[in-house]
C-alpha cells in the first residue's frame, strides 16, 4: 500500500473517530438537558394543575376533574395522560378503560413531589397534593410522552449531524492533504528513480526535501547512481576493448586461415609436381634403358619411385587433413550404426579370406555432418580391420553407452592394441605407434578422426592393451533427439 | 598434318615431357602444340603477339589445360576461350595437379569440359592420359570446325 494512503487512513481514522464522539458526547448531552428542563417545566406545570384541581377534589366534582384533566391533554402535545389517585385508588384519570395497575404501583403512598426519570418511551411527573386536600395519598399523576419532548429537539440534533458530516468531511480532506504533502518528498524520489533505481542529478534537485530522511535517502541513491554509472562505463568499456580485440584476433585468424589455405594450395601444386617427374622419369629409365641397366640399378630406382609414391601419399593425407579443419560442417542426422555396418560390408567383401566378426548395436542417431562422419567411422574400421589381421578369430564391435555428456561410441577390437603410456600420441599427425613394415599408415587416420571429433564439439579417448587389442571411444556434440 | 591437334597448355617442362611420353606411349600421335603460359595459349589459339598469322580456322581438337600458369592462370585462360565466339565450344580438359575442391567448382563453373586430377604415380598418370586422348580423340565427336 502507498505510504499517502497509510497515512490518509490514519488520520482520517483517528480525525472521524474524534469527531464522532465529540458530537455524540454533544448530541447526547444537548438531549439530556433539554429532557431535564422538560420535566422541571413540567413539575412547575403540575404545580399550577394541583392549584386547579385542589378545590374540585375537595368538592369531589369529578366531571369538573374529569373535563379540567382532558383539556390538559388537548392543549399539550406533549402530556400522554393524567390522573389521580387516592391511597393508591384511582380517583380520577384520563384513561377510559382505567388506570394500569403498573402505574398504581409506583405511585408513592406519602413523601414529596417527585419527578422520575424517564423510563422506556414515556416520562411521569408525580405531584403530591396530598397537604392541599388535607389527605395522605392523593397524587396528581402526570404521564409524558418522551418522543414528543425529543421531537422538539430534532433540528438541533440534525445540525449536530451536519455539522459532525462537514466536519468528517474536512477531517477527510485535511487527512488527504497533509498525507500528500507528507509523502510527496518521498513519491518525488520514488518516481525519479528510473526502474534501474538510478538518481540523476537534475532530477534530485527537483525534490528538494523537507525531511532529513529524505535528504539522505537521496544522497546515498545519488551516490550509488554514480557508482554504477561509472561501473556501467567501465564495462561498456572494457566490452569495447574485449570486441576490437576479438574483432583484432579475428582478422590474424583469417590471416592465418589465408596463409594456411594458400600454403595447402601451393603443397597440392607444388610438392607434388616434381615427384610426379621424379617418378615419371624413374620410370622412364626403367622402360626405355632398362637393358642398360643391372638389377641393382633397377632396384634403386624402384625404391626411388616407392619414396615417390610414400611421398605423394603423405602428402594427400596431409592436404585432407588441412581439408578438414578448414571445410565447413553440414549437420544432418546420422545413423553411425547403419554407416557403420555398410562399411564393415565393404571390407569383407574386399578381402574374403580374412572371417572378422562384426558386431554392430544399435546405437542412437547423431546431428553431424555425414560425409565427415563417415570419414571417422571409415577411419576406426580402417584402422580395427588393419590392427587385427593378425588374429585369427578377430572381433570389431560398435556400440554405445550412456554418458553425462550424452552417447560415447565406442570401436572395440582384439587387435594388436598398444601400450596406453602413449596413448596421448595416438592422435598426433604423422605420429605411429607400429613401424611401417609392421602395419602400413601414415599417420594422420586418427589425428583426422580427432580434428573431426572436436570440430563437431566431442571429445575422442582411447584404450588399449599391448596384444589384446584396443578401444576407441567418442562423442559427437550435437545429438539428434 | 592431322586434323586432330592438341593444345597442351603446361609450364612445368617435366610434366610436358611426361604428358608428351604418356600420349606418345597410348599411341595417340596427334600433333601438340605446347604453350608454356596463359598468355602463350591465348595467342596461340586467337593468333595474335607470337602466333600472328597463324591460321585461327585450325583449332585445336582439344586443349588440355594446367591451372597453376604463369601470367595468365588457367583459369583466366578458361574465362577467355569461352568469352571468344571462335572458341567458345572448343573442348578444354583441365589436367592439373590440384584436388582442391575450390578449382573444380571454378572450372566447371567457367566451362570446362572435364577435370583430370594429375596422379604423382606415372602409371596411373598415363593410364589417365590414355583414357582422356581415347575419350577426347576417338570417342567423342567435337563440334563442327568453322
Amino acid at each position: 500500500m502507498h505510504l499517502k494512503k497509510i497515512i490518509f487512513i490514519r488520520i482520517a481514522g483517528l480525525l472521524t473517530m474524534m469527531i464522532l464522539l465529540i458530537s455524540g458526547f454533544f448530541a447526547y448531552f444537548v438531549l439530556d438537558r433539554h429532557r431535564q428542563l422538560t420535566l422541571q417545566t413540567w413539575k412547575t406545570r403540575s404545580e399550577v394543575l394541583a392549584d386547579a384541581v385542589e378545590r374540585l377534589i375537595l368538592w369531589d366534582d369529578r366531571i369538573a376533574l374529569k373535563e379540567q384533566l382532558d383539556s390538559e391533554i388537548e392543549k399539550s402535545t406533549v402530556l400522554l395522560y393524567a390522573f389521580i389517585a387516592r391511597k393508591k385508588e384511582p380517583y380520577i384519570s384520563t384513561f377510559a378503560k382505567g388506570v394500569p395497575t403498573a402505574l398504581l404501583e409506583r405511585v408513592p403512598a406519602t413523601g414529596l413531589p417527585a419527578v422520575w426519570e424517564f423510563q422506556g418511551l414515556e416520562g411521569e411527573v408525580v405531584y403530591d397534593i396530598a397537604k392541599r386536600v388535607d389527605e395522605s395519598g392523593t397524587v396528581l399523576h402526570l404521564g409524558l410522552n418522551r418522543r414528543e419532548i425529543d421531537r422538539k429537539m430534532a433540528p438541533l440534533l440534525t445540525s449536530i449531524v451536519l455539522v459532525g458530516g462537514a466536519a468528517i468531511v474536512l477531517g477527510l480532506w485535511l487527512a488527504h492533504v497533509v498525507a500528500r504533502r507528507t509523502t510527496r518528498e518521498v513519491d518525488d524520489l520514488v518516481s525519479a528513480l528510473s526502474s534501474y533505481g538510478e538518481l540523476d542529478d537534475l532530477k534530485a534537485r527537483a525534490i528538494n526535501p523537507k525531511s532529513s530522511e529524505v535528504a539522505e535517502l537521496i544522497s546515498t541513491f545519488k551516490a550509488l547512481s554514480a557508482e554504477r554509472l561509472q561501473a556501467a562505463l567501465d564495462l561498456q568499456h572494457l566490452n569495447a576493448q574485449l570486441e576490437e580485440r576479438v574483432a583484432e584476433r579475428t582478422e590474424q585468424l583469417a590471416v592465418a586461415n589465408r596463409e594456411l589455405d594458400a600454403f595447402a594450395y601451393s603443397v597440392s601444386h607444388d610438392l607434388r609436381a616434381p615427384l610426379r617427374g621424379i617418378d615419371g622419369f624413374s620410370l622412364a629409365l626403367v622402360q626405355d634403358y632398362g637393358d642398360k641397366l643391372n638389377d641393382e640399378g633397377k632396384d634403386y630406382l624402384n625404391r626411388v619411385r616407392n619414396g615417390c609414391l610414400r611421398m605423394g601419399k603423405l602428402i594427400d593425407e596431409m592436404l585432407r587433413l588441412s581439408r578438414i579443419t578448414r571445410c565447413e560442417i553440414c549437420p544432418k542426422t546420422v545413423s553411425l550404426g547403419e554407416m557403420t555396418r555398410q562399411i564393415a560390408e565393404e571390407y569383407t567383401q574386399r578381402e574374403p579370406d580374412r572371417t572378422v566378426e562384426f558386431v554392430v548395436h544399435d546405437v542412437p542417431e547423431v546431428e553431424a555432418d555425414p560425409t565427415l562422419m563417415h570419414s571417422v567411422m571409415q577411419n576406426m574400421i580402417d584402422n580395427a580391420w588393419k590392427y587385427s589381421r593378425n588374429n585369427p578369430a578377430a572381433r570389431i564391435e560398435f556400440g554405445s553407452m550412456t554418458t553425462g555428456e550424452g552417447p560415447a561410441f565406442f570401436v572395440k577390437d582384439n587387435g594388436a592394441g598398444f601400450n596406453m603410456e602413449y596413448a596421448d600420441k595416438l592422435f598426433t599427425p604423422f605420429q605411429r605407434l607400429h613401424r611401417a613394415d609392421e602395419f602400413e599408415g601414415t599417420g594422420i587416420g586418427l589425428a583426422s578422426v580427432q580434428r573431426i571429433i572436436l570440430r563437431h564439439g566431442g571429445r575422442i579417448w582411447a584404450e588399449g592393451t599391448e596384444g589384446e587389442g584396443a578401444v576407441f571411444y567418442f562423442t559427437v556434440g550435437g545429438q539428434a533427439s | 598434318m592431322s586434323e586432330k591437334m592438341i593444345l597442351l597448355v603446361e609450364d612445368n617442362s617435366d610434366d610436358e615431357a611426361l604428358t608428351i611420353r604418356a600420349l606418345k606411349m597410348n599411341n595417340l600421335l596427334n600433333e601438340i602444340v605446347v604453350a608454356r603460359d596463359g598468355a602463350e595459349a591465348l595467342d596461340f589459339l586467337f593468333g595474335t603477339g607470337a602466333y600472328a598469322g597463324r591460321d585461327t580456322t585450325n583449332m585445336p581438337e582439344l586443349v588440355l589445360l594446367d591451372l597453376n600458369l604463369p601470367k595468365l592462370s588457367g583459369l583466366d585462360v578458361l574465362k577467355r576461350i569461352r568469352s571468344d565466339a571462335r572458341t567458345q565450344l572448343l573442348p578444354v580438359v583441365v589436367l592439373t595437379t590440384s584436388d582442391e575442391d575450390r578449382d573444380r567448382v571454378d572450372s566447371y563453373r567457367l566451362g570446362a569440359n572435364s577435370y583430370i586430377g594429375k596422379p604423382v604415380n606415372f602409371e596411373e598418370f598415363s593410364k589417365s592420359v590414355r583414357q582422356l586422348g581415347v575419350y577426347w580423340l576417338a570417342l567423342n565427336i567435337g563440334p563442327p570446325h568453322t
